[in-house]
């Protein structure tokens, strides 16, 4: 069942890898979409933008992705962030490869 | 093949220096991102959606052994043990660290490649014909005035911040292998009365305008090809525009003024700058020139060749389908197929290069070729070293008889890896080659060049596609269009649109369709698709490829 009708995360490239990271809850990027905090109304999800917009020594254009939750697994809405979040389809390559 | 001078080692060593310079101001936070990106940028590092890329020039798309070993060490060590060969004849990597980059660049310079001008608004890698200095119906090897043209274009100071990219190709023959009349300038060798000079095309290209190169110059001397470049640079720097990116290619440019008004600019600029331009003299051309002498071919008996050919069904099929007519007769030019069905257009896995670096440097006088078609030439084997040649591609997954045909499509990285990219590409000709490769079609169908794009920019090229497929993102959900009637060849054309998009999962039924339309329409097996296309027109394959709206009108 879905939980949240309108939720948004906070996705960008690390400076050094340029690997596809999502800001979670303390705070800080990781690679885990299931770690990535949830906003649920625009006005504190572009306040976290902003914030995350200054760290520009770490992350690069960071940018809210539109996301389903169903059984607290997070799925972004557009195939192109579903593909950032898991990988290319024609290899095994990326995150798919480090799912836990 | 052209040998770096101490200039170009020392030019090459010292942009890596600053670029290595300038990773480091912009991990300690001297360079903010918005002023670090177009330096990036400047030396072919791109961020993509799961990490950067590295984009590789091949220049005119030659490469030693050597250089091919390097690429598969590159693969190796810094990226996932592939790279991808792209359809302007560079190879990308697609997963390498930014903190890496410069220790990858400083790898390429030891075998003399760069990654400089493979992206920004500048004058890109020079592309130009992959049977260069093998094939029979040359004028002059396009390798000579490509190599002078990177030379005169790497650096320029004038024209590294242009209104937007450009792109120039170049072909010796008549038979065109480059599609020069998709770029922003093409070349043509041609000979009058004795005499190598140029046809030049301006304002072809793809993307979202596509536009056929229109003739600016029937024939251009030699001494002059530099100057007119210039010229043509020169008017396009100044009036080309730059308040809209979409409008600020040169084609937008000679389309507003007309090409009679462009040419009349360009005479002007050519006019007052002939004179002071320095010209590289006929001692410069000369040694560039002998730098593409042919090789030493050797006179052997062909028949290990024969033989094979006669009792092996599998080996003559191969040759007849990916081996090509060479200048010497006792030679072929060989085309490697990265494209097995079912495998990713382009790709190819460091083991692969390295098989290839051998067997160039065992049976092609060490070089290869990547063609604008994303596979891999060997230019120079001699007929008796087929049979061998042969059974060591087969080992590596190597030897598909697929060239022309269904499953040798040409499909740009799509949304699988680009950020620019409005749907995958990747997959949809994986499913394309194996469902035709596994109904056993391809041979009797014949040549068919299909080419995919993941947006409208058409990296893919599928406007100059017997079949092109483009990938669009409808209401969220990846659509694809198909065009008809392309071509890539001397008879540049670009293809029709047949109508409404059509899902990922109707694409491959789509093709199946306007297949069976060909092969009832076809006069015979001799027949091509293309031929048919343009004997029979549009007509009947969009009736195939709507069966509804024929039925409704």
């Amino acid at each position: 069942m879905t939980e949240f009708s309108n939720k948004q995360i906070i996705t960008g490239n690390t400076l050094l890898s340029g690997e596809a990271v999502f800001l979670s809850g303390d705070d800080t990027f990781g690679p885990d979409l299931f770690n990535a905090q949830i906003f649920t109304d625009d006005v504190s999800a572009n306040h976290a933008l902003s914030q995350c917009i200054e760290r520009s020594d770490e992350i690069i254009s960071p940018y809210l992705v539109s996301v389903d939750v169903q059984n607290s697994v997070i799925r972004p809405q557009e195939l192109r962030e579903q593909i950032r979040t898991a990988g290319p389809s024609n290899y095994f390559h990326g995150k798919q490869t480090e799912i836990r | 093949m052209y040998q770096y001078t101490n200039f170009d080692r020392q030019f090459i060593a010292a942009r890596n220096t600053q670029f290595r310079q300038q990773v480091a101001r912009r991990i300690d936070g001297s360079l903010t991102e918005e002023e670090f990106r177009p330096l990036r940028l400047m030396n072919g590092v791109y961020l993509q959606l799961h990490a950067y890329m590295l984009r590789v020039a091949i220049p005119y798309g030659t490469l030693s052994s050597a250089q091919m070993r390097q690429l598969a060490i590159i693969a190796d060590k810094w990226d996932k043990g592939y790279g991808h060969f792209t359809t302007r004849q560079n190879i990308q990597f697609n997963w390498p660290r930014l903190i890496d980059v410069p220790d990858i660049l400083d790898a390429l310079a030891e075998v003399d490649l760069h990654a400089i001008q493979t992206s920004g608004n500048t004058i890109r890698n020079i592309t130009s014909d992959h049977f260069a200095g093998a094939t029979s119906d040359e004028v002059e090897d396009p390798r000579i005035i490509s190599e002078i043209i990177r030379q005169w274009s790497t650096d320029h100071p004038e024209f590294q911040f242009l209104p937007r990219k450009f792109k120039i190709a170049v072909t010796g023959c008549a038979t065109d292998r480059a599609v020069i009349k998709a770029h922003d300038i093409g070349l043509q060798a041609t000979r009058r009365d004795g005499v190598i000079g140029y046809q030049v095309f301006v304002g072809g290209g793809l993307g979202r305008t596509p536009v056929i190169g229109k003739l600016l110059c029937d024939f251009l001397p030699k001494q002059d090809l530099l100057p007119y470049l210039e010229s043509i640079l020169s008017v396009y720097n100044t009036s080309g525009r730059r308040d809209n990116k979409y409008k600020a290619r040169i084609k937008i440019l000679v389309n507003a003024l007309g090409i009679d008004n462009f040419r009349d600019q360009v005479e002007a600029r050519f006019s007052s700058i002939r004179k002071t331009f320095a010209s590289p003299d006929g001692s410069f051309i000369d040694n560039i020139t002998s730098q593409f002498s042919p090789p030493d071919f050797t006179d052997r008996s062909v028949s290990p060749f024969e033989e094979s050919y006669q009792t092996n069904p599998m080996f003559k099929q191969w040759v007849d389908r990916n081996t090509a007519q060479h200048k010497h007769e006792d030679y072929r030019i060989v085309t490697v197929s990265l494209k097995e069905p079912g495998q990713t257009p382009g790709d190819a896995t460091s083991e692969q290069m390295q098989v290839l670096a051998d067997l160039a440097e065992s049976f092609s006088f060490d070089e290869l070729r990547i063609s604008h078609e994303q596979n891999i030439v060997l230019p120079h084997v001699h007929k008796a070293d087929l049979p061998l040649l042969y059974n060591t591609l087969k080992k590596h997954r190597l030897a598909t008889a697929n060239i022309g045909l269904i499953s040798d499509i040409i499909a740009c990285p799509g949304m699988d890896y680009c950020s620019l990219a409005t749907a995958r590409s990747i997959p949809v000709a994986k499913e394309i080659s194996t469902h035709f490769d596994e109904n056993n079609m391809e041979q009797d169908t014949g040549e068919v060049k299909i080419k995919v794009s993941g947006c409208i920019n058409a990296c893919g090229h599928h406007h100059v596609a017997h079949i092109g497929v483009l990938g669009l993102n409808r209401a969220g959900v990846e659509n694809y269009q198909i065009t008809l009637g392309g071509d890539a060849t001397e008879n540049t054309a670009i293809g029709d649109r047949a109508g409404p998009g059509f899902s990922q999962s109707e694409v491959v039924p789509a093709i199946e369709r306007i297949l069976g339309t060909y092969h009832k329409l076809r006069h015979d097996a001799e027949e091509s698709f293309i031929n048919t296309y343009k004997r029979v027109g549009i007509t009947p394959f969009k009736s195939a490829l709507y069966p509804a709206a024929k039925q409704s009108r």
